[in-house]
């Protein structure tokens, strides 16, 4: 009796939820996922369509994207993999954009002024993104390279798996330096950054696409549109993100 | 098939890592189950389900709160840093640390299990023959346990080869550090170099397949010889 109570859970647990008529499936990189939800809602109002959000690195998204996973949107942290999708035919022709421009920030020790001194006398840990996985690292050690510490740097260097995880150890205590995204420190309300400048780096370009598997592109367009759109590139800038993104290369 | 000299270092690094954690969870294990299986409070199975705990968190959530847990922005976590002489994010310490407490379920289980089954009847046995309980443990429960032991030891031993996000959360992948072979897989998946992971995806099974043979053959070999001992031919 009891195992046949057990049993009923489980199958209760295992049904499909109800489907919603507009849905749309948008994966999206981790690190942009707060930004994203602060400009949802008016979306949702608008247009009546419940949006729902994977998010992870922008690098598990494009192998799900690839491999057929029931994507609509895809906004990756970075141009490359939006590149690769539209190199491999996986995307509706055209919808290629940059949506945000990322900008690299330095958490610093205490509230005083950055500096490029700061980081070359650094002899401690330094905290940066993975420049083989994230943007955010990339962009890190494109800065590092362009005051040659890269190789010769004496600084202790620890790699944080995206930008993300690069706050946590810092906000921690676990490094009192390192690279960050500067819409982490503005949605923390911190002010102990420096922000880099931009000579230094990259532009770290975020793009979206329309997946060729979307069930429904012309929402998905819609959104994309939405999110490129003055009204939501100013909020954006609000948020920590660079101004002037403009249309996909 | 060549693997890069960081790629090697990585590896070298794992098999460290988990012959070393394999060997501190042995010296936490065994006593742990010999207390537990003979503990009669109702509290023993509330450690038993805490012991279970790293099985049911994702490994990234534990690593997340290790990483907490040895912030010294706070009291334990600047403790801790102070008796082991140095922080243990980003060190090889506190890899040994974050997987003893991750694999543990992995060496108690298996050896509760033996230590329940045949614990009480076999040191009863020696009790009644007038052994002191240690020498018990020593000369009779753990020879009769070896199966147990060396499927706990393998079990612990594997999980820590293939340990991902806890590393992951609190390592830094700084090589031949705490660079260990998983999160060098994953660099290499990530970058989309799929010639690199997919050789060292390959080593990677070959030795821990070959090392988890070696551990069935150990132990088919002790069960064998287990047969010999006659203390377990005494009907229960």
């Amino acid at each position: 009796m009891r195992a046949l109570a057990v049993l009923g859970a489980l199958l209760v647990l295992a049904l499909p939820a109800r489907a919603d008529d507009c849905r749309l499936q948008v994966a999206v990189a981790a690190s942009f996922r707060p930004a994203l939800e602060t400009l949802l809602p008016e979306f949702e109002a608008a247009t009546r369509c419940r949006v729902m959000l994977t998010s992870g690195s922008s690098g598990a998204l494009y192998q799900q994207a690839l491999h057929g996973a029931p994507f609509d949107l895809f906004l990756s942290a970075d141009r490359e993999r939006p590149g690769l999708l539209e190199q491999q035919g996986r995307i509706v022709p055209g919808s290629r954009r940059t949506y945000a421009r990322g900008l690299l920030a330095l958490w610093l020790p205490d509230a005083g002024r950055g500096s490029e001194a700061l980081l070359r006398r650094w002899r401690d840990t330094l905290v940066l993104a993975d420049p083989e996985v994230a943007p955010f690292g990339v962009a890190a050690r494109q800065v590092l390279q362009s005051l040659g510490l890269w190789e010769a740097g004496g600084a202790r260097l620890a790699r944080a798996h995206n930008a993300g995880h690069a706050f946590v150890l810092l906000e921690s205590g676990h490094a009192r330096l390192g690279f960050v995204a500067a819409s982490q420190m503005v949605a923390a309300g911190r002010t102990n950054l420096w922000l880099l400048p931009q000579h230094l780096y990259q532009p770290i370009e975020q793009q979206l696409v329309v997946l060729r598997q979307a069930r429904s592109p012309s929402t998905a367009a819609a959104l994309a549109d939405f999110l490129v759109s003055d009204g939501s590139r100013r909020r954006l800038v609000a948020l920590g993100y660079g101004p002037g993104a403009g249309e996909g290369s | 098939m060549t693997i890069d000299a960081a790629d090697i270092g990585a590896l070298w690094l794992t098999l460290r890592l988990a012959a070393i954690t394999t060997l501190l969870l042995l010296l936490i294990g065994v006593p742990l189950a010999w207390k537990l299986s003979h503990w009669q409070s109702r509290w023993r199975h509330a450690v038993e389900v805490i012991i279970t705990l790293p099985l049911v968190l994702p490994p990234t959530v534990l690593g997340f709160y290790l990483l907490l847990a040895f912030s010294p922005n706070y009291a334990p976590g600047r403790w801790l840093a102070e008796s082991f002489g140095q922080p243990l994010v980003f060190s090889f310490t506190g890899l040994v640390i974050a997987s003893v407490i991750y694999s543990l379920p992995f060496m108690v289980q298996p050896l509760l299990a033996s230590f329940s089954q045949n614990g009480r009847r076999l040191t009863s046995a020696a009790a009644a023959l007038g052994m002191p309980p240690l020498a018990a443990l020593l000369r009779v429960l753990l020879p009769a346990s070896r199966p147990a032991i060396i499927s706990a030891c393998a079990l612990s031993f594997a999980h820590t080869l293939g340990e991902f996000g806890v590393v992951l959360m609190i390592g830094g992948a700084i090589p031949g550090e705490t660079q260990v072979v998983s999160i060098a897989l994953y660099q290499h998946v990530e970058a989309m170099e799929y010639g690199a992971a997919h050789r060292l995806a390959l080593v990677l099974v070959a030795v821990t397949t070959a090392l988890l043979l070696l551990a069935r053959w150990l132990g088919r070999a002790a069960t064998a010889k287990e047969r010999d001992i006659p203390v377990l031919g005494v009907p229960g």
